[in-house]
């Protein structure tokens, strides 16, 4: 707007510039060579006029001046070739600018409304009564309302009357005739080994994203969201079906045999690392608080509800509940290693009854007990002997 | 106040700013940490200790036997005496006024239970 405005000044301007200065010749070679002589024209006959009258004062030889002036006025408007740029541009340049709306007198819509009823016979009956009760339920002016709605549906009456007549029949095209020459498409979109539909695990996702991925093809590009536009041009091509490694002939840049490639690493903390990356990539976290404590129970962080005091996360109870009652009861049969009479019998045989009565060490333990006292007596025997224990 | 309680128990390692400084214990206390050691080390004697007693504590072994095994046990290390164990409060490291069943001090268990975090306790009223 401000360049317009620019040369818009120019023209009015012209009357202190130079008529023939050499920005004005430029500008009338870029925009053509059309002369419009008459607006400018009638500035310049202004101008020297004005100089006409300036040179009278200075000169008082009114006649000679004038006669001057009169000369001067006819050469240079025989020689003038100034073009008139501001309407010229004006012709090129076209502004929309916002008009306010055209607002409907009085009188004015009376005609208009004359001319839609006038129209009233091409719409049904049931039509025009519609439109006259909604026009009275919404308020304001229902003349208006009334008006505007007939001509939407006017324009609904020709479209329909063009479509019947594209399809060559009366009656107005119904559904079932357009989609008798439509068929379904069963094609199943094709599934990409590039793109990975494991990540949704969703069958409804992946179904929605595998019919993105064939309608990209038929929306505009318009209507494509920002993210999926993105993502196509962030994510490289995959290649679509499969792929045969062997069907083209070899390009021979390897010449080496085909080696193995081993990822068999010598360090003992990289294969327990390589290991233990293999687990994690084929494991999932746990997607809610539920998968969560189904891994907790697997892995034996958490009891199983409602608790079972004899399950195994008591340690070894398990095994326990296989052990008969006898062996715990029944240690006779360990004190044969130790003298069948004496205060050491004595002494062993309450151990014994003891640990028969003791409901919570294991079978080993016990034996482990026993053991141990046979082993110290064995060492202290010396000093058994000389008490006189083992003699009795 | 709780947290503040947990902060200046904490070794001097860990006290600053809570940062992720390497620090050897996680008690409240250095006594808490001896008092771990013990704990240790009385199950590890546990075994040993209650079949040495066992024969020091009867009569119908000969005394000389009785003598060599009271010897024996007073070899063996002084922390794997289960009298040595100090039942510290588990917050706080308090050494007294401590409650077997929370394994809490009295001053932690009144806090606690008056901010209803002790099941089934409740101010007394009758």
């Amino acid at each position: 707007m401000a360049s317009i405005r620019r040369w818009i000044g120019i023209k009015i301007s012209s009357r202190r510039i130079n008529y023939f200065s050499s920005e004005v010749k430029l500008a009338a070679s870029y925009f053509g060579n059309n002369i419009q002589k008459r607006k400018f024209s009638e500035d310049k006959e202004q101008y020297l006029k004005q100089e006409g009258k300036e040179i009278c004062k200075n000169n008082q030889n009114s006649k000679k001046t004038e006669e001057n002036a009169q000369k001067k006025l006819s050469s240079l408007l025989a020689s003038m070739k100034v073009d008139t740029l501001s309407l010229k541009m004006k012709s090129n340049i076209d502004l929309n600018l916002s008009k306010p709306k055209p607002k409907r007198k009085k009188g004015a819509m009376k005609s208009h409304i004359e001319q839609e009823k006038l129209s009233y016979e091409e719409l049904d009956e049931q039509l025009v009564t519609a439109v006259k009760d909604v026009a009275n339920i919404l308020g304001g002016n229902s003349d208006e309302t009334e008006s505007e709605l007939v001509q939407k549906l006017r324009v609904h009456v020709q479209q329909t009357q063009k479509a019947c007549e594209a399809n060559g029949s009366q009656d107005g095209g119904s559904l079932s005739k357009i989609f008798l020459g439509m068929k379904i498409d069963r094609s199943k979109p094709k599934l990409d080994p590039g793109h990975s539909l494991h990540s949704y695990p969703d069958s409804k996702m992946a179904v929605e994203i595998s019919s993105l991925r064939t309608s990209e093809k038929s929306v505009s590009y318009d209507s494509l969201s920002v993210s999926s536009e993105f993502q196509r041009n962030m994510k490289p091509k995959s290649i679509t079906g499969r792929v045969d490694l062997f069907a083209s002939e070899p390009l021979n840049i390897f010449l080496t045999p085909d080696k193995k490639i081993t990822d068999v690493s010598n360090t003992k903390i990289l294969e327990i690392l390589q290991k233990q990356e293999l687990k994690m990539l084929v494991t999932q976290p746990p997607r809610n608080g539920f998968e969560e404590m189904i891994q907790l129970t697997e892995q034996g962080k958490l009891w199983t509800f409602p608790i079972n005091n004899e399950a195994g996360h008591f340690i070894g109870l398990e095994e326990e509940a296989n052990i008969e009652f006898h062996q715990h009861i029944f240690l006779e049969h360990l004190l044969e290693v130790f003298p069948k009479q004496g205060p050491i019998r004595h002494f062993m045989e309450l151990v014994t009854t003891g640990l028969s009565q003791n409901p919570y060490l294991t079978v080993e333990r016990k034996k482990d007990h026993i053991e141990w006292f046979r082993r110290y007596f064995k060492e202290k025997e010396q000093i058994l002997e000389d008490s006189g224990a083992l003699s009795e | 106040m709780f947290l503040s309680l947990l902060v200046s128990r904490l070794p001097i390692q860990t006290r600053t700013l809570l940062q992720y400084v390497p620090c050897r214990y996680k008690y409240p206390d250095w006594k808490m940490v001896r008092d771990a050691k013990r704990r240790k080390m009385v199950k590890e004697y546990a075994q040993l200790r209650l079949n040495i007693n066992s024969l020091r504590k009867n009569d119908i072994l000969p005394v000389q036997l009785r003598e060599i095994a009271d010897a024996e046990i007073a070899a063996l290390p002084k922390d794997s005496s289960i009298t040595r164990v100090n039942n510290r409060c588990a917050i706080t490291s308090r050494p007294r006024g401590n409650l077997r069943r929370w394994r809490l001090s009295r001053i932690m268990w009144r806090h606690l239970a008056d901010y209803n975090y002790l099941s089934g306790v409740q101010r007394a009223m009758w």
